[in-house]
């Protein structure tokens, strides 16, 4: 049974996640996490392969239904109202795919047409780099061509938050940061970014804030300098996000299996 | 443009794109007439062994053409439809299709309507080749045939229409859709025409889709009594499939 988290009008995160549980059957793929973003800020999802992070982001955009907890997004529960809130998301899915023979310019009017006000298709093709690319069929693109796109096609619909999952995986280092500057226009543009990564030089460069999941469960919600403060308590010698990462989730592991013991 | 039309617009070119699912909706079943016109011994002769005089001077080949066209059905309905479906399940394309405003029903609904024009451009085509080349006769009503077949058509494509809902894959969508299709390729007489059927055979093939829409189809052709009993039969099919596809769709 899901529950409506009750937030003031002038503090309202955009995106507030409370309690969260989800389970495939026998298997909890999220047993409890809560975290909320605020307005203009890119936050990042981390944690390690299996933690939870693509069904939690699946929750929040209103593809699965969740068993408990609290969501909303932009003031909106996602299982009661996902049709008008799949217009205000964008989402980039970790993988998803389009016919082989659909060229890039082609994909973008057919998902231009599904939502009332949509961006101007010339213009996002220069945004995302891909206007001398706008005929090639997809199976011609490379994997950081796909990735742009995959980008554009969740912008297309001019939304208010962008969900970006695992957005630079398979990329090479000058893929990578054209991927960032490009998610750093996305941000400057107003647009509330939720970005679900393993990267820790991506988190570190791109995050004002961000959540670690670990076994289903959030186990840090701060900023990066809170992490590694935290992680430093205990160790000092952890300066870098990197290592208060590995840290936390290394102590997160040793608890889980003593617990389990 | 709304996302129907675009999404229809999509699926068009993408069909034009695709030369094996061409073949199959536009050309399989007008080179099936011609295989079984040209090539199998004893079709152009006249037809023996039947009593309505509906088929009184017509020739086997002949009572294969109404048969063509539930050929065009099934081929289009239980094989190109369900496999493209799959196949965008298989790739992730619904998925993120799923993520978007637009519904199972507009994605269901455009890949009907170019299944739809597809299976009436295999259907004129059948009906060319074996009036040009074969020499076949006109259907004797081309309303009742025309609405005959739009109503097979509704009930062919609501039974892909379930594969397409549910199968995870091209390959899967095809294996679930050619078992189903050669099956029905039985009950609608393609190789024991309708007429020459055996008499408790032909009346359970009336209760297929398939088999109904060849009995239907040859006897609004040939000028038989109006079919009603096998149109019901094709009712009977045509909104539970497509209810239980609309309410078993899965985008992943």
């Amino acid at each position: 049974m899901e529950c409506m988290i009750r937030t003031t009008p002038s503090h309202q995160p955009v995106i507030a996640v409370r309690g969260l549980r989800k389970a495939f059957g026998p298997k909890v793929a999220v047993a409890d996490v809560s975290f909320a973003v605020d307005a203009g800020e890119i936050f990042g999802l981390l944690g390690p392969n299996g933690a939870g992070k693509t069904t939690t982001v699946e929750c929040i955009s209103g593809m699965l239904e969740s068993d408990d907890g609290g969501i909303s997004v932009l003031g909106r529960h996602p299982s009661q109202e996902g049709t008008v809130l799949r217009s205000l998301v964008g989402y980039q899915m970790q993988t998803s795919a389009l016919p082989s023979t659909l060229r890039v310019e082609e994909a973008l009017r057919v998902f231009a047409s599904f939502y009332p006000k949509p961006a101007a298709v010339p213009e996002l093709l220069d945004t995302v780099g891909l206007t001398h690319r706008r005929k090639a069929a997809f199976s011609a693109l490379s994997g950081g061509e796909r990735q742009r796109l995959s980008i554009a096609l969740a912008l297309i619909g001019n939304p208010r938050v962008a969900i970006l999952d695992e957005l630079t995986t398979g990329l090479d280092p000058q893929g990578r940061r054209d991927v960032w500057a490009l998610v750093e226009r996305i941000r400057a543009s107003g647009i509330t970014v939720l970005l679900v990564s393993h990267f820790l030089d991506e988190v570190e460069r791109l995050c004002d804030r961000l959540a670690i999941i670990a076994d289903g469960r959030t186990i840090f919600d701060g900023t990066p300098e809170h992490l590694i403060a935290r992680a430093a308590e205990a160790n000092p010698e952890i300066d870098n996000l990197e290592d208060a990462y590995l840290a936390l989730v290394d102590a997160n592991q040793t608890h889980y299996e003593g617990a389990s013991a | 443009m709304n996302a129907l039309s675009a999404l229809t617009r999509m699926e068009t070119t993408l069909l034009l794109r695709n030369p094996n699912a061409l073949f199959m909706a536009l050309a399989f079943p007008a080179a099936l007439l011609l295989v079984q016109g040209f090539v199998i011994p004893g079709t152009r002769e006249p037809v023996t062994g039947i009593s309505d005089p509906v088929f009184e001077g017509l020739r086997v080949i002949d009572l294969f053409v109404p048969i063509a066209l539930t050929v065009v059905l099934g081929s289009v309905a239980l094989t190109n439809f369900p496999s493209a479906m799959g196949g965008y399940r298989e790739l992730g394309v619904l998925r993120r299709l799923g993520s978007t405003p637009v519904g199972p029903h507009r994605v269901l609904g455009a890949q009907l309507i170019v299944s739809a024009a597809s299976l009436l451009a295999g259907a004129v085509a059948a009906t060319g080749v074996a009036m040009a080349l074969l020499g076949a006769q006109a259907p004797r009503s081309v309303p009742l045939v025309l609405a005959t077949f739009c109503l097979a058509a509704v009930a062919m494509l609501s039974l892909g229409a379930i594969v397409a809902a549910r199968a995870s894959s091209a390959q899967n969508a095809n294996g679930i859709g050619m078992l189903i299709f050669i099956a029905s390729l039985f009950s609608a007489g393609v190789w024991t025409p309708g007429p020459l059927m055996n008499e408790t055979l032909r009346q359970i093939a009336g209760f297929t889709p398939l088999g109904a829409a060849s009995q239907s189809l040859s006897a609004a052709w040939y000028g038989q009594p109006f079919p009603w009993a096998q149109l019901l039969v094709l009712l009977g099919w045509a909104v539970p499939c497509a209810l239980i596809a609309y309410r078993t769709f899965r985008w992943r």
